[in-house]
C-alpha cells in the first residue's frame, strides 16, 4: 500500500510540473521580449492620423515666424552702431527667410514634367492626395505650397537606404532606359521611402511640376560628427539666383530635435538658402544633367 | 486493474498536456514578427550579426555613409530576400527585411504573385497605404508591408520606422 502511494505521489508531481511548464509556456506575452503580434485595428490607424495632423499645422507656424522676422529688422535698425554691426549678420540671415516668401511667390512659373510617363502619373496623383488631405488647400500662396510639400516630406517620408541600392526596383519603368534620377523618384513616390537621393529627386520633379527651375546636385556634406558624407540635394534658380532645398538633412535636423526634445520645430534649416552661401557645408560634385 | 486504470488515466493525460505544449510553441512562433529564414528569425529593430550561425553567404552587400544616421547604412542581399541596417553605437540593427521569392510565403500563404485581395482576405484590410506600399503596423513603428503594382505583389516584407 505504501509504495502504491508513493507512486501516486510520484505520478501526481510528475504532472503538477508539467502543468507549470505548460501554464509559463502559453502565458508568454509575445510583445515581450522583442517578439510582436499583430494588433487590433484600432492601433493601427494611428499612425496615419498622426502624420495628418502634424502636416496640417506647420503652414500656419510659417506664417507667425515670417511677421516676427520683420519685426526683429526693424527694431535692430535702431540700436547702437556696435551693436548693429553685430547684428546685421543675424539680420542678413532672417532677410533671407523673408526673401523665400518672396522669392518663390513672385517667381515667373513654367511647369514642366519629366516626360517619363510613370513619373509625371505619380506626381499627378501625389498633387491629388496632397489636395485630398487638406496639405494644399486652394488659396495658397505659391510659397506656402512649396513649403507645404517640403515638410510633408521631412515628416512624412521613412529613410531607408536600401531604395538607393538598386534604382527602379520600386517602379515599372525600365532600369535601362529611365535616367537614375527619374527612378530615384518615382521609387520615392511609389514607396515613401528613401535616401538623400530619392528625396531630392522627387522634391525636385514636383518642384518642376510647380513650374520652378529646380535641379539636381551630388557631392559631399558635413556630416553630424564631423567628416563628410555622400549626399545628393537641390537648388532651385529664383529671382536669376540658385537657392539650395535639402529636406533629406531637413528631416535629420527636424527628427533629431523631435528625440531631443525641442520646443521650436526644425524643418526650414536648409529650405531656400542662397547656394553662394552654403560652400562651408556643401561640396558640389556633380550638376545632374536630368 | 484499478491501479493500472489509473495510471493509464495519468498516462493519457500525460500525453494530452505534452501535445498542447507542443501546439502552443507552434503557434507562437508563427505568430511572431519578422521572417525566419529556417534558422534566425529577422525581426526589424533587432541587432544583425551577418555572420551569425544559420545566416547565409551574401550574394550581394553594399554599405554608404549614411546621410541620416551616425555611422554606416548596410544593405546584404541574400538569395530570395534582402536586408537593411542602420547603424547605432554598438552595432547594425535591422530596418527592413525584404522578400522578393515566389517561394517564400508568410505563415497565412501570402507572398510575391498573391493579389491585393487575397491580401485582404488574410491580412483584413486596416491598413496604411504610402504610395503602393500596404503597411499592417504592428506598433507605433513596426510594420508588414505588401509591394503591390498593378494588384499583385511584387515584394512583402518586414520594416520599421527609422527616426
Amino acid at each position: 500500500m505504501k509504495k502504491i502511494g508513493i507512486k501516486r505521489a510520484s505520478f501526481m508531481m510528475f504532472f503538477l510540473v508539467m502543468s507549470m511548464i505548460f501554464a509559463a509556456g502559453c502565458g508568454k506575452e509575445p510583445d515581450k521580449g522583442g517578439e510582436i503580434v499583430l494588433t487590433s485595428e484600432a492601433d493601427t490607424t494611428q499612425p496615419a492620423t498622426e502624420k495628418e495632423t502634424t502636416t496640417q499645422t506647420d503652414t500656419s507656424t510659417e506664417e507667425t515666424t515670417t511677421e516676427t522676422v520683420t519685426e526683429t529688422v526693424t527694431e535692430t535698425t535702431q540700436e547702437t552702431t556696435e551693436e548693429v554691426t553685430e547684428t546685421v549678420t543675424e539680420t542678413t540671415e532672417y532677410v533671407e527667410e523673408v526673401k523665400a516668401w518672396d522669392l518663390l511667390n513672385n517667381e515667373p512659373l513654367n511647369p514642366t514634367t519629366s516626360g517619363y510617363e510613370e513619373l509625371d502619373r505619380l506626381i499627378e496623383s501625389y498633387m491629388t492626395m496632397l489636395e485630398n488631405e487638406g496639405t494644399l488647400t486652394e488659396g495658397m500662396s505659391n510659397y506656402q505650397k512649396v513649403h507645404s510639400i517640403y515638410v510633408w516630406f521631412i515628416k512624412r517620408i521613412t529613410y531607408n537606404r536600401g531604395m538607393n541600392v538598386d534604382a527602379g526596383k520600386y517602379s515599372t519603368s525600365d532600369p535601362a532606359t529611365t535616367p537614375e534620377e527619374v527612378l530615384w523618384a518615382t521609387d520615392l513616390l511609389n514607396t515613401y521611402q528613401g535616401c538623400c537621393y530619392n528625396y531630392s529627386s522627387a522634391f525636385m520633379y514636383i518642384m518642376r511640376y510647380l513650374g520652378y527651375d529646380a535641379h539636381l546636385l551630388s557631392g559631399q556634406v558635413s556630416s553630424y560628427n564631423g567628416g563628410t558624407t555622400p549626399h545628393c540635394w537641390v537648388y532651385v534658380n529664383l529671382g536669376g539666383n540658385p537657392y539650395t532645398f535639402d529636406p533629406d538633412v531637413d528631416m535629420n535636423y527636424y527628427w533629431r530635435g523631435v528625440k531631443e526634445g525641442s520646443i521650436e520645430e526644425k524643418t526650414d534649416t536648409l529650405f531656400c538658402r542662397r547656394m553662394e552661401d552654403m560652400s562651408y557645408f556643401y561640396t558640389i560634385e556633380k550638376y545632374h544633367e536630368n | 486493474m484499478k491501479r493500472f486504470k489509473k495510471n493509464t488515466v495519468i498516462a493519457a493525460l500525460m500525453a494530452v498536456m505534452v501535445v498542447a505544449l507542443a501546439a502552443c510553441t507552434k503557434k507562437e512562433t508563427a505568430d511572431t514578427f519578422g521572417y525566419n529564414n529556417g534558422s534566425v528569425l529577422l525581426t526589424p529593430g533587432v541587432k544583425f550579426n551577418a555572420d551569425a550561425e544559420g545566416m547565409p553567404e551574401t550574394t550581394a552587400y553594399m554599405e554608404a555613409a549614411s546621410c541620416y544616421f551616425d555611422g554606416l547604412d548596410k544593405v546584404f542581399t541574400y538569395e530570395g530576400y534582402e536586408i537593411t541596417t542602420y547603424p547605432k553605437e554598438d552595432g547594425d540593427y535591422i530596418q527592413d527585411v525584404n522578400i522578393s521569392s515566389e517561394t517564400i510565403k508568410t505563415d497565412k500563404g501570402i507572398g510575391v504573385g498573391s493579389t491585393l485581395d487575397e491580401v485582404e482576405a488574410s491580412y483584413g484590410s486596416d491598413y496604411t497605404v504610402s504610395g503602393k506600399m500596404y503597411e499592417y503596423y504592428q506598433d507605433n513603428e513596426k510594420y508588414m508591408y505588401f509591394f503591390i503594382l498593378n494588384d499583385v505583389v511584387q515584394y512583402y516584407g518586414y520594416g520599421m520606422d527609422v527616426k
